[in-house]
This record gives structure tokens, sequence and C-alpha cells, in this order.
């Protein structure tokens, strides 16, 4: 690992203004970091701001306030012209694969359009191109003459990343790729995706609610809640080990396939998550933290390494503070 | 009333096709005892949504039951006018969906649509109906029922809203309710706390559960028999100790691997 990340996520802020005077805090300042060929995971609930979060990266939404590095490149002073060679390096999947193919061009024509766009390859030469992509994502040569429609959800996913991975992208931004899928073909696209990450050296930031998806493709995962990071650590570790009661909710929350494990006592989580308008004071969690005490009612924690490559945002963790 | 448990539901060779086309349920069946949980579980396309439709009678454009029977507690379902049908439909039989959102009345106030189900089945559900929804939205647990009463449904969250589903489905105390996946749109930890909310509200009222989902863990975590389908026919059933823990049919196997390459 280069001792300087691919990107650099430092106090990024989203909001966005709503008509009677309310704010939407999407992202509240967050810090992140992704180094060339890791895949990381992004993890969080509806209206964290983990969405938001992966499209402000790829710039695709208007920054609030923080900076967004690429490469040792500020993408948040680029003006969009300087931006457009740069987005041939990171590409973005998501989760709905029809809505992102047009469905009157066809599989090789699609396949071919970034690699023209980017001036890698042109006519004959992209569509020898786009056959060997189609094949390298599992799918053959003679699906280049067919139409979205004519494949199956799972192979249009394949599609969609064989069309992301064309230009050789540094980072894939992967926004629940698979959350849509059944769960057999879950598990294909997610072996494919850490295929392509170890053989290109692509850096992946998986965004997902999943946290079995997470397993299967990520080495370090990233929580968020109500548009902050509340936790980080190795895959293995936050499973194991979870420092924040946010986290052991969440993991307290999955239902495992084996009925004598799932039926274990479990603690059921407390109240509704607040919106991203009303952030409360303090730790944002306190309101349904089953530990919080008065300080987290008024003073927000930040991250704090709790171990090895752990950092949890809480007064009071759960684990670690040995490594 | 027996002694001896008659199956609440009872349902025989049921096959379902569309048109002329090859039938996307083939000989299914399968009992259900009063106050049982019984999971449907499959992918996409197994026909288990097909499934529990037909028992409601609310199969699609262009579908129908081409063979086979459903007996609810000795009524033949499947002979039954539609007239009959709607007395079925939110009394004996209640029915949760997926996406609260498009089964609820945007325009109309939640109070007013738990009313209305106290309101077509008179007969079951005693009381005045306005009283009996807000005792409802109570039992659901969902804080300050009066204001909750007086809200519409873009003003509630997606948990708050299955909430006034399940006040809605139990309101009539129903024998059998047919859930169709009904945590599937939630997040995590709301879903934990709807399926605890589903079988804290079945267990008052003894009601027997089917339940439609492609998520195993749920099946594992809510209950007591599985039916494994694939492809329009039941592959395998058995309690969930027996079909999850130790499957015997290929395409369980396969199902389980897929989601036991997680750990």
């Amino acid at each position: 690992m280069s001792a300087h990340p691919l990107v650099e996520i430092k106090g990024l802020k989203v909001y966005f203004p709503l008509a009677h005077g309310e704010v939407v805090r999407a992202v509240d300042g967050v810090d992140l970091r992704i180094h060339a060929g890791e895949a990381v995971g992004l993890v969080g609930e509806s209206g964290s701001g983990k969405s938001t979060l992966a499209r402000a990266l790829l710039r695709l939404l208007p920054l609030t306030a923080g900076e967004v590095w690429f490469d040792g490149r500020p993408l948040h002073r680029l003006p969009e012209r300087e931006m457009r060679p740069l987005r041939a390096q990171m590409q973005i999947v998501f989760q709905d694969p029809m809505a992102s193919l047009n469905p009157r061009m066809r599989v090789g024509a699609i396949l071919a359009e970034p690699l023209e766009v980017h001036r890698i390859a042109r006519g004959r030469q992209a569509w020898e191109q786009a056959g060997r992509l189609l094949e390298r994502v599992g799918l053959s040569r003679e699906h280049l003459h067919r139409y979205p429609h004519e494949f199956s959800g799972g192979q249009r996913q394949r599609i969609c990343i064989a069309r992301a991975i064309a230009t050789q992208p540094r980072l894939l931004v992967a926004d629940e790729p698979t959350s849509a899928l059944d769960l057999s073909i879950r598990a294909q696209i997610h072996r494919l995706l850490r295929e392509l990450q170890e053989e290109l050296n692509m850096a992946i930031l998986f965004v997902t609610h999943d946290l079995h998806a997470v397993r299967q493709v990520c080495s370090r995962v990233e929580v968020m809640y109500l548009g902050k990071i509340v936790e980080c650590a190795p895959v293995q570790r936050l499973f194991t080990e979870p420092a924040h009661p946010y986290t052991r909710t969440l993991l307290d929350a999955v239902l495992e396939p084996m009925p004598s494990q799932a039926r274990r006592p479990r603690r059921l989580p407390t109240g509704d998550a607040p919106t991203a308008t009303r952030v409360p004071t303090g730790c944002r969690f306190h309101t349904r933290c089953p530990i919080a005490q008065e300080r987290c009612r008024e003073e927000e924690p930040e991250l704090r390494e709790v171990g090895k490559g752990h950092r949890a945002a809480c007064f009071y963790p759960l684990s670690g503070g040995t490594g | 009333m027996s002694t001896v448990s008659e199956p609440l539901l009872k349902v025989e060779g049921l096959t379902v096709a569309f048109g002329d086309a090859p039938p996307v349920v083939q000989d299914v069946g399968f009992e259900v005892m009063p106050g049982e949980t019984v999971g449907i579980v499959g992918e996409s396309g197994s026909g288990k949504t097909i499934t529990a439709l037909s028992i409601m009678r609310l199969l699609p454009p262009g579908a129908r039951i081409v063979r086979g029977s459903i007996r609810f507690d000795g009524l033949p379902l499947h002979e039954l006018s539609e007239a009959q049908m709607r007395r079925v439909r939110g009394g004996d039989i209640a029915m949760i969906f997926q996406d609260p959102f498009t089964c609820l009345n945007p325009v109309m106030r939640i109070g007013e649509q738990v009313a209305e189900a106290a309101r077509l089945h008179r007969d079951r559900a005693e009381g005045d109906p306005n009283a009996l929804a807000i005792q409802m939205l109570s039992a659901v647990h969902l804080p300050d029922p009066e204001r909750i009463a007086r809200r519409y449904p873009h003003e509630l969250s997606g948990g708050q809203r299955q909430r006034v589903m399940i006040a809605m489905a139990f309101i009539c105390h129903p024998r059998l309710l047919i859930a169709d996946e009904p945590s599937t749109a939630l997040d995590v930890t709301v879903q934990l706390q709807i399926l605890h909310l589903m079988r804290e509200m079945q267990e008052q009222q003894g009601t027997a559960v089917l339940l439609i989902t492609h998520d195993i863990g749920v099946v594992a975590y809510t209950c007591d028999r599985v039916l494994v389908m694939h492809e329009g026919r039941i592959v395998e059933s058995g309690s969930v100790y027996e079909v999850l823990e130790h499957p015997r049919h290929p395409y369980t196997q396969r199902l389980l691997e897929a989601v036991g390459q997680a750990g």
C-alpha cells in the first residue's frame, strides 16, 4: 500500500436546502481514505447519506464544504473540463441496471461508447474490445448484437460492470449493485467484483445496506449513520468486535439462515431513525443508543482509534482499546 | 369446534397458468394449521407470490387456476363468487404486502383507513370503528396514536406505514394472515422490529401466518415450517430446523450455500 491514498476525503459536507427553510444534512463532515486497489465497504441504512457521499466523491453532486482528492488532484476545485479525462479513471455501477442501459442500443454499442468517448479505441477495434469485455464479465461475444431487454437482471448488471471497467478505472464505485438481484446471482456478482478488483488493481467503494455483501467483497468497512462515519474497521474485526453501539445494533439485526442461530436472543432496536433534517445534538445515535450517557446528549464524539485500523466515534466503545 | 386440529388452510394440486403458457405454479399442495407460521421461500419467478395470490383469488389478469383446490376451514375458496370472496378478504384472511405505500390511500387520513377496515367487517370488529382504529394503532406501538391517526401516509416513515398495515390486518382478528415480503423494503433494524410486532399480534390473536419471502433469514427467524419453491413447484418442505439445517434437495442446498458464502 502506498503512503499516498488514491482517494482522500476531508471534512466533506453535502447539504440540500428544502423549500421551507429546512436543510437536509445528507453528508455532514466525513473523512475517508481509499488506497489504490483496496475494496472498501460503505454501509448504512436508508437516509444515512452513503449514496450521496459516493456521488459527491465522483463529483456527480455539488459539494457544500470539504475536499475530495483523487490521486493527488483536488476534485473539489477542478473545473468540469478538467474533470472529464479523470472520469475515465473513476466509474460507477448503480442498483438498477435496466435504468442505466439505453434500451435502444445494442450491447456492443453500449460498451464501445466509453472506449470512443475516452479515445481508447474506435470502430471495429472498439467492437473487438467490447467482445473481450463481455467475455471478461462472464458473458459471450455473441451477446454484442443483443439489446438490454434480452438479458436477465444479473446479466444486465454484468454488462454495466463491463462498461464500467472498459476504461480500466482505478476506482469503481458500486452503489447497491446487487440489492435488486436474487440471492444466488448476488454471490456471483460479488465474486466477479472481487476478481476484477485483484486483476485490474482497481479500488472499489462498495455502497450497500447488506452486511453479507460487504463480507463477500470488501476488506475494510466504513459504517455511516445520519451523515457521519461512526466506525471503520477491517471487515473481519467489524463483525467480531464492533465498537460502536450502532454497528452492534446493525449486526444484531442480521438474520442468519440457520434457525438455531437466527433465534438467538437479540436486542430489539428502539425507535425510528431520526431524519437528516433534524439531526440530534451530541452523538447523533444517542436517541436510539442502549448505553447512552449524559455526555452523549451534549458532546459529539470524534472518530478515535480503538484498535489496529479500527476507529469508532463513541465515548463508550464496546470493545477494543487494546488493539 | 373439533378437538383434533384440522388444517385451517389446505391447498391441493394447485396449478396456475397465464393463458395457454406452461403453468407458473404446478401441483402445489400444503397445509397451514391454526396458529402456525409457515414460510414459502423462493427466488423471483419461483411462483411463491402467485401461490399467495391464488389463495386470496387476486391473480393478475390473464392468470387462472387450472386445477386444484384451496380450502379454508372447509370453505372451497376456489369456488367462491367474487362477492363471497370479498367477505373473506380482510376478514377471516388478511394480507400484508411488501410496499405499504401503494396499499394505502394517499389522500385519506391514517385513522380513517384503519377504521374503514373495521367498518367493512362489522360482524368481526365490534364497537366504534374510529375508537377501534386508535386502539389498534396503539397496539402496534405507534407513539401518540391520536396524532398518527390524523396524518396522511406520506407523513410516516416506511416502518410506521408497515405498522399501520399490521394494525389494519389485525383489526378484524383474522384467522390467517398472508404476508408477502412484509419486511423486504425495510432497513434491517426496522425489519426486526416489524417481524417482532407481527409475532406479537399473531400470538395475541392466535392467527396463523403464511409468510412469503426470498429471505431465508426471515424464515429461520419466524417460521415453524417452510416450503421451498423453485420453478413453480415445492421442492422441499418440513420444519425449519430440518429444511434449513439439513437440506436434502439440491436446490435448497444451493440456496443455502449462496447465503452461507457470507460467513
